[in-house]
């Protein structure tokens, strides 16, 4: 109903004022324009975001009244006013994404003043382009005033690309510096040989020109303004395509970093006060070591190699062959099942391929397993070396020209070997080729956490960027699953190595010192679950650490023979990159030693501290944003390091002292977390880390009142530093809280055509939206009715071929239907992973719609992950608290609510939710 | 035109309803069909939706002495049938004619439609002409005009065990009589109709058909579904009885399928 059909109810004899007075009165008080008014608020209201309930209705009277009142009186015909406002409306309401612009509130006054004030200020632009497409009656931004800032955005933009062209023109297409019109390749050959010749000289140059900028001691006014260029700088550059841009970032950091150790270390060392001295050093220690690692990463990640998939020969007589291991030790069938599965179902050709289950369990179980699915299975006397032993147990009997290896949970896809076998055939040096681990189930902070596929998990940096950077410097090592070796050099070092409990990385290792390549695909072609506890995610990570750590003692790679100087740094960073657990306790307390023993561990005035580490800070993360972002959000990696660091703090340690020591344990895979409950025992050290936090931002607290005033500087940068440490340490414990687990097997979310028969045999095609070894949840057409309990049959296909599984529906709801599995046969399971897990695209588009990395939007992560750590620790401990924690909650529920919102960050959302 | 001849490696495979169904396809997408019928059974009609009584058809009205188009009908789709004729339920003066006067007589006249072009009913170049053909088993030289226009040959097979002998016994066979009407192996394409992947004999037959054939068998599986029965009985397509089921999408299917190819021969 319109407003506008309300029937005048003026008098008649009135006019001017009176009229104007008396119609306003009739507007606004006339039953049926507030019935309107009613109807057109409920409409609205799914459009806009739900204002909180305790604002009251209260408000909105005279909220509405308010509204009326001041359009009334801006167009005085109520005729012309309704269109004129809707029009006004609809054109206002993308700016206004928060606020119902037709159904105001009081409150919502001071809410658009703060969106205006923050859209002049900081909003240059609103994504038109994108707002048109979506809403076409919107048109009308385009001719906003904005639009000049937003033709500044494009020029921009495009004068970014030409930067990037100048730089390298290949840049922008591909990464690929032997390009024949490169500018490298443009330049004449003779010049380009006295270039090469002479490089030397422009090495030196940098390096005399660094090492200005390194150490000319600056004042303070000197070093804002330098510390002010490199971030102009750096945030002028981090937003332009291409690699260049990289290199640049790099370089500033370094600059910044380089700047602030050689300040830390020359200036800022209390020489007089023992205490201060001595806590000063393993501060700087622990410094020292984090720059170490992030130089280190920079160079490993400095230019990702991208490999793609080498052809095979056409003819497949050429193929060759190839052993398949399936080490198991005490996993139940059940998950080893899918894996053999898939393992049959690999396309090659069949009289040049081998599975082999090897069983350290020695199960009568799995004989009769492996004899029924006709794979080999082969069992040792003893269990000596572990995994690592029953590998190589299989390479004496065995015989194939090459070895798959793939860990009893990972299920490979039909097109493994076929990817992967095209580099060995390629080049006769590879002896291994690694492809990622992919997890289709969430590791423990995904879970507990609740952010399973929205952002990268723990492995992705590892697995997308880490290997993917080795692989350049010829570095990339064997990560103990979903690789192939070839057998002959893994015959020549012995086999499987067998003196750490980390067997694969070292094993790589002896290839490559024995000249060998290794090669690294970074396609995702097998996928496995992942641990399903912390406490389990804690033991996996506590054998990598040791491991690692005595493979740096037992056979440094430093210092060893037969690798190159890059391959050394990799392997170095690899190992090093272990001992994060004491610099990072060093970090978690450090500020405590100023606020609570008033000892000065750094000294010096406060804003000079702030002025040197400030540009290192930013820097190092600009840097990593730009590089690791799609791989790692921002500061992510502080609470992955923080979660772990006190469990890998004394094997480590120990580990360094006596590499001897330690045995493998198996990471369990295949259990299930039945109850939501919190891992008291695992998240003690962090509750003792927080006390000692808190205590001292107390402890800050009472001297920020009581203390002298000539520390207050001082005192504000360490509570800065304890409040972050604060809210990391949250973040551990919020991760404590192991979350319920569902389902009994894992749902993979992917889009799968099939077919629906009925009880009847008519037959629907339907859309498969998510599958698990037990069942499928489907999307079919709205005029399907199904019944619980329904048999329905479900046909999958498989290239060519189809199968079809018989099914109960076990939920329904319009369009969407849940179906669980009859009891399968051995061959119908076979043909069910091959048809979803195994298919050669399953993991291909797992990242597709994710956002990019924005640290200060990852920093509000963090910090709402910690505040539910420390909710939790009250729920626990002071419960009686817990009324004030909700209202402080509501209150802060409250200011969000009347904050600015960005309109493009709006768009984002609805267009995830359409 | 394009013409396609729609036979079965033996009786019972469900031509009749391939072409029904694939007609109406193409007629959906737009296209102009004409259906016609050149089997005794004189089912075509029925199927596309001609009252149970009319026994009109090219036979009969060539019997009569008329224009074969005075037996062309329009289905709700779109479709021009021509059904065979029932000569047995027809007036008198087509019973007694004689049959071969009758199958020269038809010759001539689809001669006539297949050269200037159907001026009659004025149909479009691109339009089709899909023909329920008598199955090869007893092929009679009758049609010798209509097997050289061919563009495509459907031999219409089951997945199940007498289909796929008779497609084994009369492959070479039927190759050979094809081959001699100058209907080569690249214009003869498989058409498995009634696939049910959830009979393990089935999926066999299914794997070994596709295996002998390769490129001989169409992308496109027609699948057993028990919709196309039911729209039968309340005398209706597929379309438009079931428009979601799975015949739908695999005629759909299937009619894309040929007209993109038709594109790439253009």
């Amino acid at each position: 109903m319109k407003i506008s059909s309300i029937p005048p109810v003026s008098s008649g004899t009135s006019k001017g004022i009176t009229s104007f007075g008396s119609r306003l009165v009739d507007l606004l008080f006339v039953k049926e324009s507030w019935v309107a008014l009613k109807e057109r608020r409920i409409g609205n209201q799914k459009t806009a975001l739900d204002t909180p309930s305790f604002i009251g209705n209260d408000f909105n009277l005279f909220g509405i009244g308010w509204v009326w009142f001041f359009c009334y009186s801006a167009f005085l015909k109520p005729g012309a006013l309704c269109a004129e406002y809707d029009q006004a409306i609809s054109r206002l309401q993308p700016w206004f994404p928060h606020i119902a612009l037709r159904t105001l509130c009081l409150i919502d006054v001071v809410r658009i003043l703060l969106q205006i004030i923050w859209l002049v200020i900081f909003k240059t632009s609103l994504d038109s382009e994108k707002i048109n497409c979506r809403n076409s009656q919107i048109e009308g931004n385009s001719h906003s005033p904005k639009k000049t800032i937003i033709g500044l955005g494009k020029r921009w933009r495009s004068f970014a690309k030409s930067f990037n062209h100048f730089i390298h023109p290949d840049y922008l297409n591909e990464d690929d510096l032997s390009a024949p019109d490169s500018l490298l390749n443009r330049l004449s050959r003779a010049l380009r040989r006295t270039l090469y010749r002479v490089r030397w000289v422009f090495y030196m140059l940098s390096c005399a020109l660094a090492w200005f900028c390194i150490t000319t001691p600056f004042t303070f006014v000197e070093q804002c303004i330098f510390a002010s260029l490199l971030c102009i700088t750096a945030l002028w550059v981090r937003g332009f395509p291409g690699r260049a841009p990289n290199l640049l970032l790099i370089t500033l950091s370094l600059v910044a970093t380089s700047r602030y150790l050689w300040w830390r270390c020359t200036a800022t060392l209390n020489w007089d006060d023992v205490t201060g001295l001595t806590l000063g050093i393993v501060l700087l220690c622990a410094e020292i070591y984090a720059v170490l690692i992030m130089l280190l990463g920079y160079f490993q990640t400095v230019w990702p190699l991208g490999r793609t998939i080498a052809p095979l020969p056409t003819d497949t007589a050429l193929w060759p062959s190839v052993d398949l291991y399936i080490p198991t030790y005490n996993e139940p069938l059940s998950v080893i099942k899918p894996t053999v599965y898939a393992a049959l179902g690999i396309d090659w050709p069949s009289d040049r391929i081998n599975i082999y289950l090897l069983d350290d369990g020695r199960r009568k179980s799995f004989e009769e397993f492996a004899c029924l699915s006709g794979i080999h299975y082969l069992t040792r006397d003893s269990n000596q070396h572990a995994k690592a032993g029953n590998l190589n147990n299989a390479l004496r009997i065995t015989e194939g020209e090459f070895v798959a290896i793939f860990d009893c949970d990972h299920i490979p896809t039909r097109s493994f070997l076929q990817v992967t076998m095209g580099w060995f055939l390629k080049d006769p040096n590879v002896a291994l080729i690694q492809t990622p681990h992919h997890f289709f189930s969430p590791d423990p902070f995904e879970r507990n956490l609740n952010n399973f596929r929205h952002s990268p998990n723990e492995n992705e940096l590892f697995y997308g960027l880490c290997q993917d950077g080795n692989d350049l410097w010829g570095a990339a090592f064997f990560c103990g699953s979903c690789a192939v070796l070839r057998r002959k050099p893994l015959l020549e070092i012995g086999g499987i190595a067998t003196e750490t409990v980390t067997e694969d990385a070292h094993t790589a290792l002896k290839l490559h010192r024995e000249g060998y390549d290794s090669v690294y695909l970074n396609i995702p072609q097998a996928a496995g679950l992942a641990t399903e506890s912390l406490s389990a995610h804690i033991g996996q990570r506590i054998r990598w650490a040791r491991g690692m750590t005595q493979i740096f003692r037992l056979d440094n790679p430093i210092l060893g023979k037969g690798l190159s100087i890059a391959q050394r740094l990799c392997y170095a960073n690899a190992m090093l990159h272990f001992l994060h657990a004491l610099p990072r306790i060093v970090f978690l307390t450090a500020p405590l030693a100023f606020l609570v023993f008033q000892a000065y561990i750094i000294h010096a005035p406060a804003l000079t501290i702030a002025i040197y580490v400030i540009p290192h800070l930013v820097h190092s993360s600009v840097a990593n944003s730009r590089m690791q972002g799609s791989y790692r959000r921002s500061y992510w990696a502080e609470m992955y390091e923080t979660v772990l660091a006190w469990y890998i703090l004394k094997p480590t340690m120990m580990a360094l002292l006596n590499p001897h020591k330690g045995q493998f344990n198996v990471t369990e895979k295949g259990g299930i977390v039945s109850e939501k409950h919190f891992d008291w025992a695992i998240s003690k050290p962090y509750l003792i880390l927080v006390v000692l936090n808190v205590s001292g931002l107390l402890f800050g607290a009472a001297r920020l009142f009581f203390g002298p005033t000539a520390e207050l500087n001082t005192l504000v940068l360490n509570l800065i530093w304890t409040s972050y440490n604060v809210l990391i340490l949250g973040g551990a414990i919020a991760v404590s809280e192991e979350a319920k687990q569902v389902r009994q097997t894992h749902r993979v979310a992917f889009d799968l055509p099939a077919s629906l028969r009925d009880e009847n045999g008519r037959l629907y095609p339907c859309m498969v939206k998510d599958y698990s070894s037990g069942g499928l949840g489907i999307q079919c057409p709205d005029s399907l009715q199904f019944e619980k309990q329904q048999a329905v049959n479900i046909g999958l296909s498989l290239g060519r071929r189809e199968f079809s599984f018989s099914a109960k529906v076990i939920n329904s709801g319009s369009g969407r239907i849940g179906v669980a599995f009859d009891e399968l046969s051995m061959e119908q399971e076979q043909n069910l992973i091959q048809c979803t897990f195994a298919r050669a695209d399953a993991w291909l588009n797992w990242n597709n719609d994710r956002a990019v990395d924005r640290p200060l939007s990852s920093l509000g992560d963090i910090f709402v992950i910690g505040c539910r750590g420390y909710k939790r620790i009250i729920r626990s401990f002071a419960p009686a608290l817990l009324p004030l924690l909700q209202r402080l909650e509501k209150a802060v529920s409250f200011f969000l609510w009347l904050l600015p919102k960005s309109p493009k960050a709006y768009m984002e959302e609805s267009s995830v939710e359409v | 035109m394009n013409v396609l001849l729609v036979t079965g490696v033996k009786g019972g495979v469900g031509v009749t309803t391939v072409v029904a169904h694939l007609a109406t396809a193409l007629s959906y997408q737009g296209k102009s069909v004409v259906a016609l019928d050149l089997c005794t059974a004189n089912q075509l009609g029925l199927l596309l939706g001609l009252p149970y009584c009319e026994h009109r058809g090219l036979m009969t009205q060539v019997a009569l002495g008329e224009p074969w188009y005075s037996a062309c009908f329009q289905s709700k789709a779109g479709v021009y049938i021509v059904p065979h004729g029932c000569i047995e339920g027809g007036p008198s003066k087509a019973q007694s004619a004689s049959s071969e006067r009758i199958y020269t007589e038809a010759n001539d006249q689809l001669d006539a439609l297949l050269e200037d072009d159907i001026e009659s009913i004025d149909l479009p170049l691109d339009s089709w002409l899909i023909v329920d053909f008598p199955s090869a088993n007893n092929l009679s030289l009758d049609w010798q005009k209509l097997l050289c226009r061919a563009d495509l040959m459907i031999m219409v097979t089951n997945t199940d065990a007498a289909s796929f002998s008779c497609l084994n016994r009369n492959f070479s066979n039927q190759q050979r009589a094809f081959s001699q009407q100058d209907i080569g192996a690249s214009k003869m394409m498989y058409l498995v109709n009634k696939y049910n992947s959830s009979n393990p004999l089935e999926r066999d037959i299914y794997d070994s058909i596709q295996h002998q054939l390769s490129t001989q068998l169409f992308p496109v599986t027609v699948h057993d579904d028990k919709n196309i029965g039911q729209s039968l009985a309340s005398k209706q397509t597929v379309f438009e009885y079931a428009q979601h089921s799975q015949a739908c999408r695999d005629f759909g299917l299937l009619g894309t399928w040929l007209v993109a190819g038709q594109c790439e021969n253009q």
